[in-house]
């Protein structure tokens, strides 16, 4: 079992080092560069080159990347093209931020599914398992940016009671960007929860505690929930990863001064340092996330975890 | 006499639920208006009408926008921009991903393996952030929304597409094909492809889908088409500053990107082909 993580770490770890070359290559092999990006298209060629010696653009591309991927041994991810000032500096409250945001978020998320699965599971077939199974339906898969808005529509406009922007990070600015992102991983975490639930609740070791007369909640805590919960830390697992990107856009929309609204903002300005670094964090976060899923999963199969 | 009961299992044979059903009529609806809804607005996209963000009124049922444009006329000019970069996108990225999954599935070995890790890497990257990665290095454009779009769905296709090959690529008829000497792209083309049609259109409805909420939400950043263009994405984001003054002016755009996304769930959902409900919508989720 033990060699099976290893690999997965391993294979997390190489995906992640390909990943960076095609970050960097991405925006640095085409046609086209920061220098003549900065200058516009009609400056002069001696200006270009100027700009490109200062920038180091003259040198090979490989040695370039190179060079980044040492800086990012040594957490240092390179100056921004804007203001010159220090990626992992301007970085920092940013990542805080968003990291803040994306706890709050799993915190809520993972007993809200737990509840509403297992609640629904239990209630099979009701109203209530058929309309909520209906509308995780169609909330499964929505834009980030029309749940934000109905949600801006609804409680910052409609019924004014909450904040529509968070310029700054405080509770009441928090709620709106959570229940976003909420409203679209529950949708998913919940449905896995519920099949797993179901999956455990006809299964023999329950029919027999339920034989031998134990009350009902009992058996759900201590014979359904602990057996449902491994199935589904893939999907909360997978949604951790999912958020990598899911912040983006909701950081837009609510003005969060997270790492989305920075990525978004060294995109606006062409400022490739910065948004090369960011992708790599998010890319990160991306395969921690799936990595965490495999691990999970391997964890929580006894076929996986006794083969040798 | 009463009439005799509909044989068990009656209802299955139809392959669409009424939930399905009703998603179809929407998405149908949502479509149309995106694709002739410029020849049944009253204004220009670009017409400027009265002051910014005035309310509505009789002729003008939504209002103003932001620089005083009919929000209606907007919204009407609004879809079809978006609908055809959605599907150039998907066809785009088809012909990429069908291709690679294709001759990952048909060579295996040590090609395929590659092929495959390849497309692992590239799903290192939630599709958002490679389309912004390229957009900030390359400068925002349709065109290459368009080609980002597509490359961010082509590897997830690869995969779908040599999952389903796999399962055809060992059977008799294939094997018959390959002993009779026929060459390997008439093997793949003329023998595999055709039985792994149905998954294939499946996925394509998904992608589309999953293409027009990307292009939607890059509209929305600001990075797909340039004002004064009418784009639903770009209506809700230039307009989203004054919505607590007008609130009307978002909510046309924003209705029919959710009606759609919620109707081509329930097609999704109540398509029989999904026999575990979950696959499909989650396969949406997780392909952005």
């Amino acid at each position: 079992m033990l060699r099976l993580i290893l690999g997965r770490i391993a294979a997390g770890a190489a995906t992640l080092l390909v990943a960076s070359a095609l970050i960097f290559s991405a925006t640095q092999l085409l046609p086209g560069d920061l220098a003549t990006a900065t200058l516009g298209r009609d400056a002069t060629p001696a200006a270009v080159k100027q700009l490109r010696q200062t920038l180091g653009l003259d040198r090979p591309a490989a040695l370039r990347y190179l060079d980044w991927l040492d800086g990012i041994a040594h957490l240092d991810l390179g100056k921004s093209a804007v203001n010159n000032v220090r990626v992992s500096s301007t970085i920092a409250q940013p990542l805080r931020n968003s990291a803040l945001l994306v706890a709050v978020t799993l915190g809520l998320l993972i007993p809200l599914s737990l509840l509403v699965g297992t609640a629904t599971a239990l209630r099979r077939g009701s109203w209530f398992d058929v309309g909520s199974q209906l509308v995780t339906v169609a909330l499964v898969a929505l834009p980030e940016f029309v749940v934000g808005i109905v949600l801006v529509l609804a409680f910052a406009i409609a019924w004014p009671v909450l904040p529509a922007v968070t310029f700054q990070v405080t509770a009441t600015g928090l709620v709106l960007p959570v229940a976003t992102l909420l409203m679209l991983s529950l949708a998913y975490t919940a449905r896995m929860v519920r099949a797993g639930v179901i999956d455990v609740l006809s299964s023999e070791y329950v029919a027999m505690a339920r034989l031998k007369g134990m009350p009902e909640h009992s058996v759900i805590r201590h014979h359904v929930l602990p057996n449902a919960i491994g199935p589904s830390l893939h999907a909360f697992a997978l949604t951790a990863a999912w958020l990598a990107g899911g912040v983006v856009i909701v950081e837009y929309l609510f003005a969060y001064p997270g790492i989305g609204r920075l990525l978004i903002d060294a995109v606006t300005s062409r400022d490739v340092p910065m948004v090369e670094a960011v992708s790599l964090i998010l890319a990160a976060v991306y395969v921690i996330g799936n990595l965490l899923a495999d691990v999970a999963t391997i964890l929580l199969t006894p076929r996986l975890r006794t083969r040798q | 006499m009463s009439a005799p009961p509909p044989p068990r299992g009656w209802r299955r044979r139809s392959s669409f639920s009424w939930t399905a059903r009703v998603g179809m009529v929407i998405a149908t609806a949502i479509v149309l208006v995106g694709l002739v809804g410029p020849f049944f607005a009253p204004d220009g996209p670009a017409d400027t009408i009265g002051a910014a963000y005035g309310n509505p009124s009789s002729g003008h049922p939504f209002g103003l926008d932001y620089l005083g444009r009919d929000v209606l006329s907007r919204f009407l000019w609004g879809g079809r921009t978006a609908l055809v970069m959605a599907l150039l996108a998907t066809l785009l990225g088809y012909a990429i991903g069908l291709s690679i999954g294709l001759a990952a599935a048909y060579s295996r070995g040590i090609f395929g393996g590659l092929l495959m890790r390849a497309s692992d890497v590239l799903l290192a990257f939630p599709g958002m952030i490679f389309v912004l990665l390229l957009l900030s290095a390359y400068g925002s454009s349709i065109t290459l929304v368009i080609v980002a779009v597509a490359l961010a769905n082509a590897p997830r296709i690869a995969r779908i597409v040599r999952a389903a090959a796999l399962e055809v690529v060992d059977l008799a008829y294939v094997e018959a094909a390959r002993i009779r000497g026929e060459r390997a792209w008439y093997v793949t083309l003329r023998e595999i492809l055709p039985n792994i049609k149905s998954p294939i259109l499946v996925d394509f409805g998904v992608r589309v889908t999953g293409s027009i909420l990307l292009v939607a939400s890059v509209s929305f950043l600001g990075f797909g088409l340039q004002p004064p263009s009418a784009d639903w994405g770009l209506i809700v984001s230039e307009n989203r500053a004054g919505m607590t003054i007008q609130p009307w002016s978002v909510v046309p755009a924003v209705a029919a990107i959710g009606l759609l996304t919620v109707a081509i769930n329930l097609i999704i959902d109540g398509y029989r082909g999904s026999a575990d409900g979950i696959g499909l919508a989650e396969h949406v989720a997780r392909s952005r």
